[in-house]
């Protein structure tokens, strides 16, 4: 307990430090994501080394976790899993002697010089910025206390280490502000919290050696020097893991997490396939919008995917196992829909249609509202405290077989009717997948009527709705929408009317490339320059140094 | 969703597939199971079992004793006393090793003892009960409905011949009623699946309601098959057909109201695994399989069966075997031996095959041919 007040305090503390110059500001703190804890340490450790335990749960605001980030600080149970999953991570890479660059005089005692130089560099790496010399010195002593104590140099390394990945430097993103000598009165990022802000950005990951050793040379601080950066981050692979980071984000899927099924209803819908099927959404749109750098609005209407073996078999198509060794994982393989097949779009992936509904029954209403404020960013009421559900969670009344049948005489009530003529067209478009995913075209032995009207527009299908969607203009304003507020950490929306415009004519013009649309918000002074984020955290800061 | 609908959705997906995968079709046909113009639905085998017909009352005297209560009368046929039998039955359960290795060993062969399941024909015949009601399930393999016929209860027909039943039925593990399912083979069924290469069925018809001119097909696969979010036997999954002879069989028959029919003089041949059946050859084989409007198969295959096949996943068990299932395996060998029905040995007389009916369930799945025979999962061999 005292442990965890220590590092809130820390937290408190961190905003307020002065280890940057006099007159630079915390403008910014948000804690990094879980996804983000992984890849640095794989970045910084190698991919072998496993984290364990639960992290904190994140915080929606706006439609993107990203923006929630801001507002979350760490609670003492939360300190706990860091702790334990810091001590985990930080025993794992002392017993890989390779990772430690230099060797001590004795391994039974204490090493300045080794341990100066082991942890100055991974802990530049860890905060994203180098460490100030009296960071430095207290991790060396703090590694030195424990060597001396324990009778062996790596043991207080691993202690040092574990310590620096419960630190709120390493746990929560900082910018720090500094005045910005092109336009004199105002502020802008100093150059690594700008560095580690475009990381985060395209990679979702801290910056790398490159992009660090740009911000300390000054280069980054140049426009010609900043765009080389932005270009090179761009054009590298590792932009699939922005990009993944990003829709992860936006399409909810930490949602998967509390995904339940009814195993009798829906037998093919496992344990592998709640893992997977957000996987494969994410291949989807990586590889359509980052590796052939496709139209953004074609992950509504594209046949193309990645299916497991187990995910073919919930979509009824044919794929041969390929892990033969038994408990060997099954690869992922490209798949095509064919032409024929009336499925068509990410609507129609199993990503979709099962997590926005219920355990043991689809949802057109809970799809309708996901598509209406996911894809399309537009706000849909929930439902007051006080209506009557039966007839709609009644699949077994013979008078409603269909859910269409069920929702309209739930909507003869009055007070129902507004919201679900905003929600259900779009979900009763997608009734061909049931709750589960899988494929049907009756339910209760009475044929599904998928057609319907959004916004003026008329579909037939899951399919062609996906193709209203790619038509619709607020599906494109959405993603510019999205992709500015999760860059800036805040909604965009609220104060960048203007920005957001002249990204969205640029998107447009650019052909809806995604790649395209995070250079423009990357080079905006709207996303270099410093804005005052209200945080958790900042509060706390404010509220201890007064 | 109701069972009908659901059942609609996943018959839809194999329509689905089976029209959009043009590649499927065409693998389906390489496999050999798919005439141009007819429809092939592929199946993998989600359950397999003896075919039983457990009836109150069905063994005279009562069933079986446990195998505590059995090795105590084991142990008296080679001259224990009822006390010192007790005692070593108490003493081996309790983990006593000498004790343990007198009841394995309570086979005798001239002046020393020898493996008891390795040699059961080295045993007293512990003279084991059997079932002496008059309904099983089945086929009339020889066209007589004689003294050891049984009346098959799913379709009235007489003179079935499965004494494999009579010879098992009175054992406590192995008995059902359809469609429950024995407790033995149920934990057989749980351990195999994720080791035994899949069993697979594709049935070839124009019309799967009626067609007198149908064919069903008996494969296996390089892959074992994959379990649902129930631990079942996972639909619409995609196997690689093993090229193997062994277990290849294709049997034409006639479909009528849904259900397919097949008496052939055809060998019926699969091969196995360890725990169930090493080797499966269903002499004169015989098929009935209903297909279900759910998409999925249930039914019989039977024949004359040797049935030393029948015996050796028993006696493959040993006393491990005998303890957690509660089987005398010296016991079957003897009630198998005793109710074989047919194939004499020329020169011994005595029958070498028993008639037999396995009850095999199956759900929707591709079938694809494998682009190398021969390479497969692993399967347990360290029994």
């Amino acid at each position: 307990m005292r442990f965890a007040v220590s590092l809130i305090s820390a937290i408190a503390a961190f905003t307020a430090t002065t280890s940057v110059a006099a007159d630079a500001q915390t403008t910014g703190l948000r804690r990094i994501s879980p996804e983000q804890y992984r890849q640095i340490v794989t970045d910084v450790f190698g991919a072998d080394i496993k984290i364990g335990g639960r992290f904190e749960p994140d915080r929606r605001d706006s439609g993107l976790l990203a923006l929630g980030s801001a507002k979350i600080s760490v609670t003492q149970t939360g300190l706990e899993q860091y702790d334990g999953m810091a001590r985990n991570v930080a025993a794992q890479v002392i017993e890989r002697r390779e990772l430690i660059p230099c060797k001590p005089a004795a391994t039974t005692a204490a090493d300045d010089a080794c341990a100066t130089q082991f942890l100055g560099h991974v802990g530049k790496l860890l905060y994203r910025r180098p460490l100030t010399d009296s960071e430095l010195k207290a991790q060396v002593g703090a590694a030195n206390a424990g060597a001396k104590n324990l009778k062996n140099f790596y043991d207080g390394l691993e202690l040092s280490l574990g310590a620096m990945l419960t630190s709120p430097q390493f746990l929560f993103r900082r910018e720090v502000s500094e005045p910005d000598p092109v336009r004199p009165g105002q502020y802008r990022l100093d150059a690594m919290s700008l560095a580690s802000k475009l990381s985060f950005l395209l990679w979702n990951s801290g910056p790398d050696a490159i992009l660090m050793a740009a911000a300390e040379s000054g280069e980054l601080g140049t426009s010609k020097g900043y765009a080389k950066q932005v270009d090179r981050m761009i054009a590298s692979p590792r932009l699939e893991e922005g990009a993944r980071a990003f829709f992860s984000d936006m399409f909810a899927f930490d949602d998967f997490e509390k995904l339940a099924k009814d195993a009798k209803i829906y037998p093919l819908f496992s344990s592998e396939v709640n893992k997977d099927a957000a996987e494969e959404t994410l291949r989807t749109v990586a590889d359509l919008l980052v590796t052939r750098r496709g139209d953004y609005r074609d992950i509504f209407t594209t046949k193309k995917t990645y299916l497991t073996p187990i995910l073919a078999s919930v979509y009824g198509v044919p794929l041969p196992r390929t892990g033969l060794a038994n408990g060997e994982p099954d690869a992922w393989v490209p798949y095509e829909f064919p032409k024929d097949d009336p499925r068509a779009g990410i609507l129609m992936q199993i990503s979709f249609v099962a997590l926005h509904s219920h355990a043991g029954r689809s949802s057109p209403t809970i799809r309708g509202k996901a598509l209406r404020e996911i894809m399309l960013c537009q706000r849909v009421p929930d439902p007051p405290g006080n209506v009557n559900f039966t007839v709609v969670q009644d699949t077994t009344n013979p008078n409603f077989k269909t859910a269409r049948e069920r929702l309209n005489a739930h909507a003869t009530e009055a007070m129902c009717t507004g919201c679900h003529k905003i929600t259900d067209p779009m979900g009763l478009a997608l009734e061909n997948l049931d709750g589960g995913g899988g494929f049907r075209t009756h339910e209760n032995g009475a044929p599904l009527d998928t057609s319907g009207v959004m916004d003026g527009v008329k579909f037939t299908n899951g399919a062609e709705l996906g193709r209203v969607v790619h038509d619709s203009a607020a599906a494109t304003r959405c993603i510019v929408n999205r992709v500015a507020s999760y860059a800036i950490g805040q909604n965009a929306a609220n104060s960048n009317a203007t920005w957001l415009k002249t990204l969205e004519q640029d998107f447009i013009k650019d052909g809806h490339r995604i790649p395209d649309l995070l250079r423009h918000i990357a080079l905006s002074e709207e996303f270099t320059r410093a804005t005052l984020t209200q945080t958790a955290a900042a509060d706390t800061a404010q509220g201890s140094s007064k | 969703m109701s069972p009908g609908s659901e059942g609609e959705a996943r018959l839809m997906s194999v329509h689905i597939a089976k029209k959009a995968a043009v590649a499927a079709l065409i693998a389906a046909m390489a496999a050999g199971v798919s005439p141009a113009s007819a429809e092939t639905r592929g199946y993998v085998v989600s359950w397999f079992t003896h075919g039983m017909y457990n009836v109150e009352g069905d063994c005279p005297g009562g069933i079986n004793p446990p195998i505590e209560k059995q090795w105590v009368k084991d142990l008296m046929d080679i001259g224990k006393t009822k006390e010192e039998a007790e005692k070593l039955v108490m003493e081996a359960l309790n983990g006593n090793r000498a004790s343990y290795e007198t009841i394995v060993n309570r086979g005798r062969v001239g002046d020393k003892w020898v493996n008891a399941y390795n040699n059961p024909q080295a045993v007293k015949d512990p003279q084991m009960t059997w079932v002496h009601s008059k309904q099983g399930i089945g086929f009339d393999l020889d066209g007589r409905d004689g003294p050891n016929s049984f009346e098959d209860p799913e379709t009235g027909e007489k003179g079935i011949d499965n004494q494999m039943f009579r010879a098992l039925g009175c054992i406590n593990n192995l008995r059902a009623k359809p469609p429950l399912r024995s407790s033995d083979t149920e934990q057989w069924w749980y351990l195999i699946q994720d080791y035994q290469p899949a069993w697979l069925i594709s049935i070839t018809a124009d019309d799967f309601k009626n067609d007198d001119a149908a064919t069903i097909t008996f494969q296996r696969a390089l892959e074992h098959p994959s379990r649902d979010a129930n631990s079942a036997t996972r639909a619409n999954m995609t196997y690689r057909v093993d090229g193997d002879p062994r277990s290849h069989t294709e049997i034409k028959g006639r479909i009528k109201d849904g259900v397919f029919h097949a008496a052939t003089e055809q060998t019926l041949s699969m091969v196995g695994d360890l725990l169930v059946m090493h080797k499966l050859d269903l002499h004169k084989a015989h098929v009935r399989m209903k297909i279900l409007d759910d998409g999925s198969i249930d039914g019989y295959i039977g024949g004359y069966q040797p049935w030393l096949q029948v015996f050796y996943p028993i006696g493959a068990g040993g006393n491990a075997f005998e303890m957690n299932v509660n089987h005398d395996i010296p016991g079957i060998y003897y009630l198998l031996k005793k109710h074989a029905d047919a194939e004499p040995d020329p020169k011994t007389g005595e029958n070498a095959a028993i008639s037999a009916a396995w009850r095999i369930e199956g759900v929707p799945a591709f079938l694809v041919p494998a682009e190398t025979p021969g390479k497969q999962q692993a399967t347990n061999v360290s029994r």
